[in-house]
């Protein structure tokens, strides 16, 4: 469970996954175990809400490990460690975000399949 | 020693590699980008012309090496930071350009001004940034393939 | 400032100890090198070093390396010998010789040879930590 946070936390808009009881984040908070109780709320608690406020975050972690790329190629970068662990802060935000696309999707589906 | 080229100090060639020219000093034609547009972006042009400068003096710091006994033999440097610097702040990569300079160390008895210690910690030097630029490269489309799926 | 600043400063240490062996070749070719009774004789050359700041946003303020800035010179009165059938000499028979103590020379030999390997420890040390901090988050 903190680690699911601890990826959160690279990715500055997305807060926590909290026990938010919205259909989405459900499984993906079960495939990890229980989601702690301090598991920051998204803004307003829907899931499609904290999935964008999750892109947002990710595209300033990419850019950032990108401006430290550009700076690293340039021969600007000052310590090279800055760079190697925004680009793995970047790769496992990705990594995470696409998992949660995918399990979100996988829902989905699970939801539509449901006899009624 | 004895090596029958480059006797003189004028007529040092560093553009045989493809880097500068004849009179030192000129820069090369600007190379088109091999990525996609689509597939690249930005921080992919930077790398992507950092491997080319860095590839160069790796180049030219072999040549050093090699003609660290030849008599005459003016050190070549290759010049791509600041080209890259101001293609970065304009985003304009096709400005980009590598240049190849003689040194202006002092020459020693032999007219030759090739530290072989300082071409081989550029050596190094040259090398981790390689390794880093392809290490970011590598990054870049690990990110891709991953938000392909 | 680069991205490897460690290679800056070392190779400034390799170049200073290079100078310095240098010297003490040059001072060793000339031990016995004459001169006449009139003229100086031949001066031993001592390198003369000073290290360089580090550049301003260090919050540690380690140095930049070591810079040569020019050399200091042996006695040029030497030593005079009686040397009569030597052609350089006087009427009093007298040459002028080098005060150059070859011991002293040796030492400064293996006290340069010793800190250019030293900085070559420097950078191979140095490159396996870059090495290391360039596979950070590598798979």
């Amino acid at each position: 469970m903190g680690a699911i946070n601890a990826i959160l936390g690279l990715i500055p808009g997305a807060g926590g996954l909290g026990s938010t009881g919205a259909a989405g984040a459900t499984p993906v908070a079960g495939a990890q175990g229980a989601q702690g109780a301090q598991g920051a709320q998204a803004a307003d608690g829907s899931f499609g809400n904290s999935i964008t406020n999750a892109l947002d975050g990710l595209n300033a972690t990419q850019s950032n490990a990108d401006g430290l790329a550009v700076k690293a190629a340039t021969g600007d970068l000052t310590d090279v460690h800055n760079y190697t662990i925004a680009a793995a802060e970047a790769n496992l935000a990705t990594e995470f975000t696409v998992q949660l696309r995918n399990r979100a999707v996988e829902t989905f589906n699970d939801i539509m399949k449901m006899q009624i | 020693m004895g090596s029958p080229h480059s006797r003189n100090r004028g007529t040092v060639e560093h553009g045989s590699l493809g880097v500068g020219t004849k009179d030192g000093g000129a820069a090369e034609a600007p190379r088109a980008r091999i990525l996609a547009p689509a597939m690249s972006d930005f921080a992919m042009g930077a790398i992507n012309a950092a491997l080319d400068g860095l590839a160069a003096r790796q180049r030219i710091t072999a040549q050093n090496i090699a003609n660290a006994d030849t008599p005459g033999y003016i050190a070549g440097r290759v010049n791509f930071e600041d080209s890259l610097r101001s293609a970065s702040e304009s985003n304009d990569f096709s400005k980009f350009s590598v240049t190849a300079n003689s040194s202006d160390d002092p020459v020693n008895l032999n007219g030759n001004n090739v530290a072989v210690d300082e071409e081989n910690v550029s050596m190094v030097d040259t090398g981790l940034r390689f390794q880093l630029m392809t290490e970011a490269m590598n990054n870049k489309f690990h990110i891709l393939k991953t938000s392909i799926g | 400032m680069s991205l490897f600043p460690i290679f800056q400063t070392t190779g400034s240490g390799l170049y200073a100890n290079r100078v310095w062996m240098d010297a003490v070749a040059d001072n060793l070719a000339n031990m016995n090198t004459a001169k006449p009774f009139d003229q100086p004789a031949f001066q031993a050359r001592y390198v003369e070093v000073q290290s360089v700041p580090g550049e301003g946003n260090d919050p540690v303020g380690v140095g930049g390396g070591v810079k040569v800035v020019g050399a200091q010179f042996g006695s040029a009165e030497g030593q005079l010998r009686y040397d009569p059938t030597n052609p350089l000499a006087n009427k009093d028979g007298l040459v002028r010789y080098p005060d150059i103590d070859l011991a002293d020379q040796m030492t400064q030999l293996i006290q340069a040879q010793r800190s250019y390997q030293l900085n070559l420890t420097v950078i191979d040390r140095a490159r396996e930590s870059y090495q290391q901090a360039i596979g950070i988050g590598v798979k």
